[in-house]
């Protein structure tokens, strides 16, 4: 498993989208309960082909706190979705 | 269902409250796969089957829902651990009162090489923690036991042979095919390293669904028995080796995940110490009037707490398959003859190979249903 890096992000007041890779699928599951269960809004997704080359699922989900809240050694990647482009938010040291 | 079934330690009738529906509500209403394509019918599945393992993990202090593996039954469980864990030149300690699902793998393994010891147990089944450190040689891996005889009801001190084998550094695998649903089992108490279980027993769930659980150390050590899609990692060709996945390859049987959930929310709502203290209560009232009645000999401890819910008798004055015939054809009553695929703790009682009638009750039997039983033994034998 892939240690940590803690990145500090700008606190955002704007609601940004993210879609979430994780490193197994039940983690997925686990965060789109996570999210279910918030105040968010979010869903489990099939992963862009552009994104993974694995047929895993990941989490799209509108967040507005800072990431750094949600970080665990069960994320692989974070991307911002912004527009039809995804920018690399987040990755776990290999 | 007519008569009176009581054959619960074969396999459990009625269900818990809430089984069938759950079951006809996921192959009526959504009936699709997990891990596979996205849509909400298939997260709300996935949803279940996470839920299923946390339940687990509720019930049997399991720290890591992800380390609970589903599989057919508890057969299946315990051939996946040991046909993965075992190597030729390994060795491993059993209990005399083992059922043949640890027996047979383990006598298969043997002829692989890998050697088999068995702590003899007493006429009632019983245990002596200070027999099994005599078996402990330098290439003992493991300890294999059932925490209660399928045959006398016995209960084994698991939480003795548990700290044994830490103070060995032996793992430690648990049968709970006759406990789960009816005695508080902690995994971390018990400081098992796997423990298997079944979901249509105790656990008052469907037949086809079963499991295990694996420490980390474990997790990595066992081989899969099986390998194939799990939905995930799908570009490599290799099994993917975190858990569950790398014990999951195909389709997971669902609608037993669904009917075990309901099952399992049923069990942790009513309690397990409630459930004991009714299927005691009627083991002991079985059991104080069928020692009044000549002729027939209780297998198994004296006290019913050291017991589990069941009773074998044994007819001195009488074929025991023609009794238990005839408690079905003239009064309805199911009951289960012969060795119980546990030739080993027959002959440990010393019932091999005539066997035993062995009557195992459920909490939803009643005192009149006792009685009934009593009453007609009294009368016919």
């Amino acid at each position: 498993m892939a240690t940590l890096i803690p990145l500090k992000y700008p606190r955002r007041n704007s609601i940004m989208i993210y879609i979430m890779l994780f490193f197994t699928n039940s983690s997925a599951i686990k965060f789109a309960r996570f999210i279910k269960n918030s105040d968010y809004i979010g869903e489990l997704i099939p992963l862009p082909r552009k994104l993974t080359s694995s047929c895993g699922m990941g989490v799209k989900f509108h967040f507005t706190s800072d990431l750094s809240e949600i970080i665990s050694d069960e994320i692989e990647k974070i991307y911002a979705v912004e527009g039809n482009q995804y920018k690399l938010v987040y990755r776990a040291e290999e | 269902m007519d008569g009176l079934y009581l054959d619960n330690a074969a396999t459990s009738f009625p269900k818990a409250p809430g089984v069938a529906d759950a079951v006809a509500g996921f192959l009526t209403n959504s009936g699709c796969n997990i891990n596979r394509g996205l849509y909400t019918a298939s997260f709300e599945a996935a949803n279940i089957v996470y839920e299923t393992r946390e339940l687990l993990c509720s019930l049997f202090n399991f720290p890591i829902p992800e380390n609970v593996i589903f599989t057919k039954n508890i057969t299946e469980s315990l051939n996946v651990i040991l046909k993965g864990l075992l190597k030729p030149g390994d060795h491993v300690i059993v209990s005399s009162m083992e059922h043949n699902a640890v027996m047979r793998p383990l006598s298969s393994l043997a002829e692989k090489g890998v050697e088999l010891s068995t702590v003899l147990c007493n006429n009632k089944g019983e245990l002596r923690t200070s027999d099994l450190c005599l078996q402990i040689r330098s290439n003992t891996k493991a300890v294999i036991m059932t925490h209660a005889s399928n045959v006398s009801g016995t209960i084994l001190p698991l939480e003795e042979v548990g700290k044994l084998c830490k103070e060995h550094n032996l793992f430690f695998i648990v049968d709970c095919a006759q406990t789960a649903g009816f005695l508080t089992l902690d995994f971390v108490r018990l400081k098992a390293d796997a423990l298997a279980f079944t979901g249509h027993k105790g656990l008052l769930g469907p037949q086809g669904i079963g499991g295990f659980y694996l420490n980390d150390k474990l997790a990595s050590l066992v081989e899969p028995l099986i390998e194939g899609g799990t939905g995930s990692a799908s570009e490599s060709v290799l099994q993917p080796n975190y858990m569950p996945d790398r014990f999951e390859a195909g389709t997971l049987n669902l609608p037993g995940i669904y009917g075990l959930n309901a099952s399992l929310k049923y069990i942790i709502a009513e309690g397990i110490t409630t459930i004991r203290e009714k299927e005691l209560n009627l083991v002991h009232r079985f059991i104080q009037n069928v020692q009044t009645i000549p002729g027939i000999q209780l297998i198994g401890p004296d006290q019913t707490q050291d017991r589990t819910g069941i009773a074998s008798l044994n007819f001195l004055n009488h074929d025991n398959a023609e009794v238990s015939y005839q408690l079905f054809k003239d009064f309805g009553i199911m009951t289960r003859c012969g060795l119980h695929c546990a030739p080993a703790a027959h002959h440990t009682l010393g019932t091999f190979p005539n066997g035993t009638i062995r009557f195992s009750f459920s909490h939803f039997n009643s005192i009149q249903d006792v009685d009934y039983v009593i009453n007609s033994l009294r009368k016919n034998f």
